[in-house]
């Protein structure tokens, strides 16, 4: 038996920590620790509520607007306020774009080079690699020589010792199958998806003044000027026009290059639809709300959970029954850490229990996350893509129905291959296909809107701190593009007494509860295959697949040529005679959480 | 495409010395001897966003904490092959700075030239505060910065006076 340890799991955002025990071959238990502790809650006591959006979004430099729009639907929910339909439509049209982009990234930047080897694009012949190109989609950059360039930069990049994005990978494993020309086809859309993303967020620019991190919330809804008689207003024809060209180019894109990718790759490695499977229920706070936010049943994306795998009932959920533990979690409650606390009522009380770095192994039987363990209803639940297709689709919504299950004939699998490593990935490319179909609709209803004369975006009602009750709390619940983010906030006396945030990488990431039940990462890394235990790509290929996001934090260059982006810094035999290297982001925690 | 220099400041400025380059970029901004045409770009932690405000970039002189072992307060400097001996990055999020260039390397919009400047941090915990030691070469760093900024943009002025110059002598005569 041999415990696999990976710290830094890279390709990420933010730190993480995965420890498997591996007995002949298979993961049979898995530990997953948050390294860095984020502290949001205790930086936003005392303050206004009305700027805790701005403190909130900076949880995160990727997920970036997603924390303004949970914690000013926070503060609207505890003081009571409705948002204009434009506010409504501009933060769909924020969101949306956040899901289509985010999804787009993860799968070429953080996820697709465990599956693609760079190494073997080199060996591809460009000839058949447009054939290739041709017989999957209509896309047009599929010339020979279009690919004969893009391996020609690659090699020059390679040659210049400049590997850099591609440094990291576990070139020539014995678990990539994807033959070279597929491979080079995979390496030119990573190349191209830069272009992408980079493109179609200059709709976040101009809704949001600047990206990342949109300053254009308000509590009562947004700030951005809209007018269609005005050539300065933010949102005026122009603009209107601008938002469907980026859009249309983002469905081209995802349509024509992102699901055939995904689709080809897939079938390369089918049996990734039996690996990863996990807890077997799901929960989605649904989004996108198609008028009030007080009406989840006309959300875009539905609201329900999914217990036991079974997909005939969809139970609704209750906000109320949402619980954190914290007896795996460097943290202490004052009601003891065996019980569970309700967000509304949470406690952050950090107290580093954990080893001084550098260690080898941390004692998983204790403390040993950062993250808390979020359960609904003391169970524990995995959200994200996954989540949200399938209890759209169990839901009955026609367009997700058509579109899974013409995924799951190409592949000639039932429903239950959903639960899966691939599962996650064919799951997250239906959705952003979805959205990038769903954006037009709202960018021409706000269009619509202009052109009749209403332009109004903010509610200005209760912007009095005098107009506020002594004290209220609310809650702010959306659909994240990694899955359930709700903020909890209190509000005494025209200040915040308590934050809280339970972002989706707690619930996938989180550590077990106090009664032993693993967490998403936890329970979906059993079973997995192992080919080479100093290399657990395949740990990796699950890992990712939930698109890890922990909140980031120390940047600097490192001149010595030390790689602190090597995946794996310890296999270690139980006898441990293994030593390790200092593991400077451990360092950097101890001394943060002191 | 028009020549185009930026100074880009990295860091975190919760991170006491990792946040030196973010601080440099502060003062080159109140500087008036910082040519006009040069960009000043935050960086912060941000890696792949960065590729929209780099775009069309030519020259770019990146500020940065950088460990390279040297007694702290050190300043630093690498330059063309020096530059592919920085490793992928310390920083955890896999999308760093090498990282970003060598995207803009495969997507063939990486700057003509690149040059990281940065100091030795002593510090990388929790502070808002620069160590006295590090804080002490701030001044030099930002000296440097401005020396190098400068040198771009007179080969620049210099290059397009022998553009314009035979111009306008072929257009007056």
């Amino acid at each position: 038996m041999a415990r696999v340890v990976i710290d830094p799991v890279t390709r990420i955002e933010g730190h993480l920590r995965i420890e498997t025990e591996v007995n002949g071959g298979r993961v049979t238990d898995a530990w997953s620790s948050g390294t860095m502790f984020r502290g949001i809650e205790l930086i936003l006591r005392g303050r206004d509520p009305r700027e805790a959006w701005i403190w909130a979004q900076r949880i995160c430099g990727v997920c970036t607007t997603v924390h303004a729009l949970a914690s000013v639907r926070a503060v609207e929910n505890a003081l009571g306020i409705n948002i204009p339909d434009n506010a409504r439509l501009v933060r769909n049209i924020i969101a949306g774009a956040q899901n289509v982009q985010d999804h787009v990234i993860h799968f070429y930047h953080l996820h697709a080079l465990d599956w693609v080897d760079v190494t073997l694009a080199l060996k591809a012949d460009p000839a058949k690699t447009s054939q290739l190109a041709q017989s999957i989609s209509e896309w047009p950059k599929s010339s020979a020589t279009y690919f004969k360039g893009v391996q020609d930069r690659v090699k020059a990049l390679v040659a210049s010792r400049q590997l850099s994005l591609f440094s990291s990978g576990d070139w020539g494993h014995p678990a990539y199958q994807l033959p070279p020309e597929a491979n080079l086809l995979a390496v030119a859309h990573y190349i191209e998806a830069l272009d992408m993303q980079r493109d179609f967020i200059r709709i976040h620019a101009v809704l949001g003044g600047k990206n990342p991190h949109l300053q254009t919330y308000l509590v009562g809804g947004m700030s951005t000027a809209i007018d269609g008689n005005e050539p300065e207003a933010v949102i005026n024809p122009e603009r209107i026009t601008l938002f469907n060209e980026l859009a249309a180019r983002a469905k081209t894109f995802v349509q024509q290059v992102y699901v055939p990718d995904v689709l080809a790759i897939a079938g390369f490695y089918k049996e990734w639809f039996g690996y990863g499977e996990g807890l077997g229920n799901f929960m989605a706070y649904g989004d996108f709300p198609s008028g009030s936010i007080n009406d989840p049943a006309d959300y875009f994306f539905p609201r329900g959970i999914l217990m036991g795998r079974d997909l005939s009932k969809v139970h609704p959920v209750d906000p109320g029954k949402v619980a954190e533990y914290v007896t795996h979690s460097w943290y202490e409650y004052s009601v003891g850490d065996q019980a569970s606390r309700r967000p509304a009522e949470g406690e952050t009380n950090p107290k580093y229990s954990g080893p001084k770095p550098p260690y080898q192994q941390l004692d998983t039987d204790a403390k040993y996350s950062w993250l808390k363990s979020p359960r609904y209803d003391d169970k524990p639940m995995e959200v994200g893509p996954l989540a949200r297709t399938l209890i759209a689709y169990a839901s009955g919504d026609a367009q997700v129905q058509k579109t899974v299950n013409a995924v799951l004939a190409k592949f000639n699998a039932p429903p239950t291959a959903l639960y899966s490593t691939l599962g996650r990935i064919a799951a997250r490319a239906i959705e952003a296909d979805i959205v990038v179909e769903k954006l037009p609709e709202w960018i021409a209803q706000l269009d619509d809107n202009m052109a009749h004369g209403d332009i109004r975006i903010h509610n200005g009602d209760k912007w009095d701190p005098e107009s506020w009750p002594k004290s209220c709390a609310g809650f702010g619940l959306e659909e994240a593009p990694r899955g359930s983010l709700g903020h909890w906030v209190e509000i005494e006396n025209k200040k915040i007494v308590n934050y809280q945030a339970i972002v989706p990488s707690t619930w996938n990431a989180g550590p077990r509860d106090a009664h032993g039940q693993r967490g998403a990462y936890e329970a979906a890394l059993i079973n997995t295959p192992i080919a080479d235990p100093e290399r657990p790509l395949e740990v990796l290929r699950t890992v990712h697949s939930f698109d890890p996001c922990l909140a980031c934090a120390v940047h600097v260059v490192d001149g010595k040529g030390r790689s602190y982006g090597r995946n794996v810094v310890a296999v270690r035999e139980p006898e441990g005679s293994t030593s390790l290297p200092p593991d400077p982001v451990a360092e950097a925690v101890l001394q943060g959480g002191r | 495409m028009p020549p185009r220099i930026a100074v880009l400041g990295l860091g975190n400025l919760m991170r006491t010395d990792d946040a030196v380059g973010m601080l440099a970029l502060e003062q080159l901004r109140a500087d008036p001897r910082l040519p006009r045409s040069v960009s000043l770009i935050e960086g912060g932690t941000l890696g792949l966003d960065l590729l929209y405000p780099l775009d069309g970039i030519t020259r770019l002189l990146a500020i940065d904490a950088i460990d390279a072992g040297a007694a702290p307060g050190t300043l630093l400097r690498f330059e063309g092959e020096d530059i592919a001996d920085l490793p992928i990055s310390k920083s955890v999020h896999l999308l760093g700075f090498s990282d970003l260039i060598g995207a803009m390397r495969l997507s063939a919009s990486a700057p003509h030239q690149i040059v990281v400047l940065g100091v030795q941090p002593d510090v990388i915990a929790w502070g808002t505060q620069l160590t006295a030691t590090v804080g002490a070469a701030l001044a030099a760093l930002v000296e440097s910065a401005i020396r190098q900024v400068q040198e771009w943009s007179s080969e620049m002025e210099q290059s397009q006076t022998e553009v314009v110059l035979p111009l306008i002598s072929a257009i007056t005569a």
